[in-house]
Formats: structure tokens, C-alpha cells, sequence
């Protein structure tokens, strides 16, 4: 009896998961009918016969799963995971949210997924780098979904590059830095990124098709300062003082004093009247430039910092040239993943 | 040939364009007033005249030379050796500026009298140096020390250790090109003959001085 219920609570949430929205194929349509209303019987019989008839690639692999949720809705496990198998071969990419299918047909499908060598959920993201600086690459994201040997490849018409060649299984992250075998950048144009998976007999690619397209790098600005720093003013008006007219009274002093020092007492006294008077018009202009607003000094210690200022900022910006001329030969890459057009065997 | 020659005109004026930026000239005139005496107290002359002078300077490097032309009276009248005479004052230097603004200097002075034997003509070799002092914007003073060196006179007679001593101002324009100057010299010449005559002479100089 519980058995009964668990199986209805079970198709009911199978079957919003399913859905018969956009199914050409009126015998598929109709065996999903039969799986809502819960008639697993009639469910499994419409899907085998609609599975004889002509379907497309997507209608296929919905009648695999349909079957898949049949049998393990009806306890047919080994029947459920080949069903399973058979709609994973179709669309590798084909996922069961956990949190809306029932924990049975989860684990049925990733039995299913287990005995099968599928590359699933191959993903290149966009990424815009220098070619050949720092960790600069094309991050590429896959499943394998048993041990294989795994070569990863960029392929444009006779351009084939090897991005990554490995035994894997799980998620594999790669990251690409869009080379040629030679160091160069790879030229712009349309590629196909191709996973191949190998395990004895079992092979299975998947790709994604990518464009790159190659530009100028960015070059730096010049700097006509440094950032934070300011030039100071080179002159300062020291504040006025009485310097001027002490000097003139200590050389005019000085030049009375050796006259009087320095003349022959034999030759009289007197003779200092020059001396007098030149020592007075050197007083006079010492009290003139006392009062006077003294002249622009050159403020040294400032003319040492602009002197520094400028030579980091020549440097910088020899450090730019040098940095600049450096991009001018770089290339930069865009990578856009494009629409896909499906994975093949 | 005409090439060569041409290129090294041409680097000729070049460099003459260079240097014409850095060089200046200065000239003045003065008046001028002295005070001589030899020998003896009684023996003292004071008097005026004219003077001129011409500078130039070019990076450390300066020259001057300087003439002076004074009519000298004796001071006592009753002295029965002092007579009337004009003395021509000869100078002449050139300077290397050393250390700041302080320059070595080497130069020439001459006075010669007219006439000849109313007083000692001079002459010697300058050596010595000086000092120039920014007072402000247009303002300088400028202090001199020389040694005369092998000191002559045209009465004979030696003398070991002959000193001259100035003390010059100029005030004007920041620019240079006009000042107002003046400019003292005292020089003490101990000389021997036979007895002491010494020889000694205080001098002024004020005038105008133009910069170009």
C-alpha cells in the first residue's frame, strides 16, 4: 500500500518534471500523457513504440528519459539505468534537478551516468587578457563522466592547437592562454574548442565553438605631476631685517679702524676724513636695504624637493615609455564563446 | 678651405653669443678727493680731480682699471718743500672669484707726479684679494686688501711691507645698469732710505657707475 503511494507522489513530481510542452511526435506526447496520469504500463509501451518511429535528436532523448522514469517508477532498475544511458549518449548535457525528481530515479540516473564516457557541460567563458602576461587565460570547464584520456584542442580550419592532453574524470578545469605552439598569440577568428574522451573503444567529443579577436593594449598616460606632490616655490622673501645696516657698520668700521691701525704716526693724525665719509654712504645703503622689502631668496631646501620631484616624475615616466613601448608589442585577446551548435560522437 | 673657415666663424660666434649673455661691463666716473703725505707731518696735500674707471666680469673671472687725475696743494702753506703737483693714479686688477664671493686678485698700481720730484711716484704689484657683500636688492659693499709688492719709488728707497686697504659701496638699481658709487683707498707704504720717508695716501672716490 505504501508502495502504491510512494509511486504516486513520485509520478506526480516526475511528471512536472517532464512535461509534454512542445512535443511534435503525437505517440511521445501521448506516452507522457499516460506517465501524468500515472499508468506507467501504457507509459513504457507508447515510449518504446514512439522510440520506433522517426524522432529528432531531442524527441529521442525525451523518450529515453520518459522510459528511464518508467522503469524506475516500476522497479525495473537495470532497465531504468540503460534507458538512462540511451538518453545521456543523445544530450550529454541532459540534467535532473535533485530537488524536484525523487532520490530513485536520481541515483538511477547517475548510475546510468557512471557506465557511460560523456564529455557534459562543456563551458568557455568570455575572458579578455593580454596574450603571454601574468595568469592571463581562457577559462574552460568540462565533465568527464568515467576515466579517460582527455585531449583538449582549438581547431580552425588547418590550425589545430593543443590546449590540455590528460587522463580524467569528474569536472576538469583548464585554463587557456591562447597560444600557438610558437609563443604567438592565436590570430583572431572563429574556433572550435573540442574535448575528446577515450577509454578503450569508448571515444566521445564535445566542442564549443569560440571566437577571439586580437586588439591593441592599453597604453599608460604621461604624468605631468606626481600624484599627492606639489611643486614648492623656488625664492622666499627672507622677513626684513637690520642685517644690511649691521654689515655696512662692521666693513665701515673695519675700514676706519685700519686706517687708524695701519697710518704712520709720523705723518700726523687725520687722514680719516675718506675713510669717514665713504663709511657713511656704505651706512646709508645698509639703513636703505634695512628698510627696504628684501629680494626673493632662492628657498633652497624647496629647489632640492622640486629638484627630487622632478627627477621621480622623469623616472616614472621613462618607467611609462619603457612600459608603454613594452604594450605596444603586446596583443590583447578577447574570447567570446558562440552559440553551440551541439556535441557530436 | 672657405668652409672650414665659415664652420669656425660660426662656432666663434656661437660661443661669443654664449658668453655675451653671462659678461658685464661697467663704467664710471668719479670725483676725487685725496689726502697724501711723505716724509714728515709738515709735508701733507690735499686736492681733487677726476677719475674713471672701467669693469668687466664674466662668470668668476673680473677686471677693472681705474685712473685718477688730482691736483694736490700742500696743506701748510708756509711749508718751504711743499709745492703745488698733480698726481696721475694708475690701477689696473684682474680677480678670480674662489670661494662664494670672495675673489684672489692680482693687479698694478702707478702714481706718477707732475712734476716729477714734487712728490714719490709709485708703482707696484697688487696682490691680495676682496670681498663683495650683497646688502640687498641694488646695494653692494665691497672690502679689499692688497699687498704692494716689489714696491718703487722715483726717489729710491725700499719698503717692506706696503699696504693698501679699500672699502667701496654702490647703490641703485637691482639691475646694475645705474649706481651710485663710492669707493675708498688708504694706502701706508713704510718706506726706507737712508732714514725713514714714509709715504702714505687716503683717496675717495664718488660717482656714477653704468652697467651694460
Amino acid at each position: 500500500m505504501s508502495r502504491i503511494r510512494w509511486l504516486l507522489v513520485l509520478g506526480a513530481v516526475a511528471a512536472s518534471a517532464l512535461g509534454a510542452q512542445n512535443v511534435q511526435n503525437a505517440t511521445l506526447r501521448q506516452a507522457l500523457a499516460a506517465y501524468d496520469n500515472l499508468d506507467i504500463p501504457r507509459a513504457i509501451s507508447l515510449a518504446r513504440q514512439a522510440l520506433s518511429q522517426r524522432l529528432g535528436g531531442d524527441e529521442q532523448a525525451r523518450a529515453w528519459e520518459l522510459l528511464g522514469f518508467a522503469y524506475s517508477s516500476s522497479d525495473s532498475l537495470l532497465k531504468a539505468v540503460d534507458a538512462f544511458k540511451q538518453a545521456i549518449l543523445i544530450d550529454p548535457d541532459r540534467q535532473l534537478d535533485p530537488a524536484k525528481i525523487s532520490p530513485k530515479i536520481t541515483s538511477s540516473f547517475l548510475l546510468a551516468l557512471a557506465q557511460v564516457l560523456v564529455v557534459r557541460q562543456l563551458q568557455v567563458d568570455s575572458a579578455g587578457f593580454v596574450a603571454g602576461v601574468g595568469q592571463g587565460g581562457v577559462p574552460i570547464r568540462f565533465t568527464v563522466t568515467s576515466p579517460a584520456r582527455v585531449r583538449t584542442r582549438a581547431v580552425s580550419g588547418a590550425t589545430s592547437v593543443i590546449i590540455d592532453s590528460s587522463i580524467a574524470t569528474g569536472q576538469v578545469n583548464l585554463r587557456w592562454p591562447a597560444r600557438l605552439a610558437n609563443g604567438d598569440p592565436m590570430p583572431s577568428g572563429n574556433y572550435l574548442i573540442i574535448v575528446d574522451a577515450a577509454a578503450g573503444q569508448n571515444t566521445f567529443s564535445a566542442s564549443q565553438p569560440v571566437r577571439i579577436t586580437q586588439g591593441q593594449v592599453d597604453t599608460l598616460p604621461w604624468l605631468d605631476k606626481m600624484p599627492g606632490y606639489d611643486y614648492l616655490p623656488e625664492t622666499e622673501y627672507p622677513p626684513q631685517s637690520g642685517r644690511p645696516l649691521a654689515q655696512a657698520l662692521m666693513y665701515g668700521g673695519a675700514a676706519i679702524g685700519g686706517t687708524v691701525v695701519l697710518r704712520n704716526n709720523d705723518l700726523g693724525s687725520g687722514g680719516t676724513g675718506p675713510a669717514l665719509a665713504v663709511s657713511a654712504g656704505a651706512l646709508i645703503s645698509g639703513f636703505l636695504m634695512s628698510l627696504k622689502k628684501p629680494s626673493a631668496q632662492p628657498a633652497r631646501a624647496n629647489i632640492l624637493y622640486n629638484r627630487l620631484l622632478r627627477d621621480q616624475l622623469a623616472r616614472r615616466n621613462a618607467d611609462i615609455a619603457r612600459e608603454n613601448q613594452t604594450r605596444r608589442q603586446q596583443v590583447r585577446l578577447t574570447v567570446v564563446p558562440l552559440p553551440k551548435t551541439g556535441g557530436t560522437r | 678651405m672657405s668652409r672650414l673657415v665659415r664652420s669656425a666663424a660660426i662656432l666663434l660666434v656661437a660661443l661669443a653669443g654664449s658668453a655675451a649673455a653671462q659678461q658685464r661691463f661697467t663704467v664710471g666716473v668719479q670725483g676725487v678727493y685725496a689726502d697724501y703725505r711723505e716724509t714728515s707731518a709738515s709735508l701733507k696735500f690735499t686736492g681733487g680731480g677726476v677719475g674713471a674707471s672701467f669693469g668687466f666680469a664674466l662668470h668668476k673671472f673680473g677686471a677693472d682699471v681705474s685712473f685718477a687725475s688730482i691736483k694736490l696743494t700742500p696743506v701748510d702753506s708756509t711749508a718751504t718743500s711743499g709745492q703745488d703737483f698733480t698726481a696721475k693714479v694708475f690701477d689696473a686688477n684682474v680677480r678670480w672669484r674662489v670661494l662664494g664671493q670672495v675673489s684672489g686678485e692680482i693687479g698694478v698700481t702707478s702714481r706718477k707726479m707732475d712734476p716729477e720730484f714734487a712728490a714719490q711716484g709709485f708703482g707696484a704689484v697688487r696682490i691680495g684679494g676682496r670681498g663683495v657683500v650683497n646688502l640687498g636688492p641694488g646695494a653692494d659693499l665691497t672690502v679689499r686688501a692688497h699687498y704692494l709688492a716689489g714696491a718703487k719709488f722715483s726717489g729710491g728707497g725700499t719698503a717692506s711691507f706696503p699696504i693698501d686697504l679699500g672699502l667701496a659701496f654702490s647703490l641703485g638699481r637691482a639691475d646694475g645698469r645705474l649706481r651710485v658709487t663710492g669707493d675708498y683707498e688708504f694706502q701706508s707704504i713704510n718706506r726706507k732710505t737712508s732714514v725713514k720717508a714714509p709715504v702714505q695716501q687716503a683717496l675717495m672716490r664718488v660717482g656714477a657707475s653704468l652697467g651694460f
